[in-house]
């Protein structure tokens, strides 16, 4: 298998909780990884750093297939460098964030288009087969018309998957994918990015305080406490029992 | 005991050393901040421009969709309040200049006085003023609540340029929008002003249309179109900053958009006073 997205010594600085410290994983094409923690940690700052999106205080991120991605942390990069480096890294991942973050004053079709539409302004036609698919993928045909404003969250968070999906990208980043949504929104999510995870190889990496809910996406599943690795779950660990008991004694030991 | 109407008290960030100062050095504390706001004014727009060559393939269609709403929120929706104040202001000013110069002896100047001050000194600082009030502010608005709902960083994670796909096209519909009105308050300032002062009996009967055609030189026209230029770009750029200074809360954003319209008043003031320095030496009596 190939590496899609490679952490290395990483450090990342924490708005709340311990910052991050020697974060080392391969995340390989294909995976869905899931990341949860025991006790209070900022998952969302060591997803935001993995993606780009934040500066780590030590350490590399290694993205298949990105050669120029040094120009992002390049203090005496010019700003044209570091917009190519960015266009060239964003165009592979796709991030659904928490809060979700849809346009307010796009409807729902022309923020699943709008990436597509800025980074290679396709005809018409082609913006409108590949965001139907998406759509009626993630059963959004009925509100493609509506704001955001008018939506569920299970709607919100499956169109914000459709726009992060759209560029067809290597890596998906899914913080909290499933809180507070229905349980057909969140079948829907998980088939969908099965379906993608199986055709194009997307890698995906989830992260979630919950770990019940990690384990319904999950080939491999890190546990963070105190901002280091503490367990590597794979395989018949993550069968549910035992998955939500081991992570019951980590708990306990880290505890006491 | 230190007298603390006396000093300043600086906060560089939350947490940090606090720096009191004596009051003398308030005025320079004052200059250097606004002299760091001009600059990081100049850098925005620098950004912004580079963006429309660097990213020239980005989201051409997007970017001019932006653009056009921005003119037509700006300049179609402001038509009608613009012809309203120019023929008001242009059929007062005609009546004063035709009426009053006489009396000191000065007929010949009636309209010529009239063009300079109405139509290069005026009109681009009036549609400035209207464009202030009525769009500067919800420029500010509308990115700040943008930050605050997190579609800036929804933007940003999607690799889309905000100095493309926000900044650049309000500065760029900005300034089409104060052009295009500055054009409109002219024509409708010079017939609309003149026909209804006329007809209301306002004007001397040697104050003349033809006259004013005449003395609308192409070196006024060229200035006030500048000044029409350097507002918008100005408008357009001091409201994307202060909406992008928007952080987390939405009571930021009537704070910011406060500042953005005295920024922009005050930054068009004093360009109009440069740019009419700039000018005045040129000018023959």
């Amino acid at each position: 298998m190939t590496a899609a997205l490679t952490a290395t010594a990483l450090a990342v600085p924490t708005n709340h909780g311990p910052p991050f410290k020697d974060v080392d994983f391969v995340l390989e094409k294909g995976e869905a990884l899931g990341v949860t923690s025991i006790g209070l940690t900022d998952l969302r700052a060591l997803l935001e750093a993995l993606a780009g999106l934040r500066r780590a205080s030590a350490g590399r991120v290694i993205w298949g297939g990105l050669p120029a991605l040094g120009a992002l942390y390049d203090d005496a990069a010019s700003l044209r460098e570091r917009y190519r480096a960015l266009r060239g890294l964003r165009r592979l991942m796709g991030y659904v964030s928490d809060t979700v973050s849809l346009i307010n004053n796009l409807t729902v079709y022309d923020n699943v288009a709008l990436p597509l539409r800025y980074h290679f302004d396709p005809p018409e036609r082609t913006v409108e087969e590949r965001t139907e698919r998406l759509l009626s993928m993630l059963c959004l045909e009925p509100v493609r018309a509506l704001r955001p404003a008018a939506l569920s969250l299970g709607a919100k968070r499956r169109a914000a998957l459709a726009r992060a999906l759209i560029l067809d990208p290597t890596v998906l980043f899914l913080d909290s994918p499933f809180s507070d949504i229905d349980n057909d929104s969140a079948e829907i999510l998980v088939s969908v990015v099965d379906h993608y995870a199986k055709k194009v190889g997307l890698s995906v990496i989830a992260a979630s305080y919950d770990p019940r809910q990690i384990l319904t996406m999950a080939s491999r599943v890190i546990v963070f406490h105190g901002g280091s690795i503490v367990a590597t779950l794979s395989g018949e660990a993550l069968e549910e029992s035992r998955f939500l008991a081991e992570i019951a004694r980590l708990q306990a030991s880290y505890r006491s | 005991m230190s007298n603390l109407s006396s000093e300043i008290t600086l906060k560089p960030d939350a947490g940090g050393p606090q720096l009191t100062l004596p009051s003398w050095f308030a005025p320079a504390h004052f200059l250097g901040r606004e002299i760091g706001f001009v600059l990081t004014l100049f850098k925005l727009i620098y950004r912004s421009v580079a963006s429309m060559f660097w990213e020239r393939r980005r989201g051409r269609s997007l970017v001019r969709r932006v653009i056009l709403q921005q003119v037509y929120f700006t300049a179609v929706q402001s038509t009608a309040l613009t012809v309203l104040v120019a023929v008001a202001m242009g059929a007062l000013l005609m009546h004063q200049a035709s009426v009053i110069l006489p009396r000191f002896g000065l007929p010949d100047f009636a309209e010529w006085l009239t063009v300079l001050i109405l139509f290069r000194e005026i009109a681009p600082l009036t549609v400035a003023l209207i464009i202030i009030a009525r769009s500067a502010n919800a420029i500010v608005i509308e990115i700040g609540n943008m930050r605050v709902n997190g579609e800036i960083r929804a933007l940003e994670v999607l690799g889309i340029n905000l100095d493309r796909f926000i900044v650049l096209p309000r500065i760029v519909g900005m300034t089409v929008s104060v052009t295009l009105l500055t054009v409109l308050f002219c024509a409708a300032a010079m017939w609309g002003g003149f026909w209804t002062a006329h007809a209301a009996g306002l004007l001397e009967s040697n104050f003349l249309l033809e006259s004013l055609l005449e003395n609308l030189t192409l070196d006024i026209i060229l200035n006030i179109l500048l000044r029409a230029f350097c507002f918008g770009i100005v408008i357009g750029a001091v409201s994307c900053l202060h909406g992008l200074w928007v952080r987390v809360a939405s009571t930021e954003v009537p704070q910011q958009a406060s500042r953005g319209v005295v920024h922009s008043l005050s930054l068009c003031f004093i360009l109009n006073f440069v740019i009419s320095l700039w000018f005045f030496t040129g000018t023959e009596v």
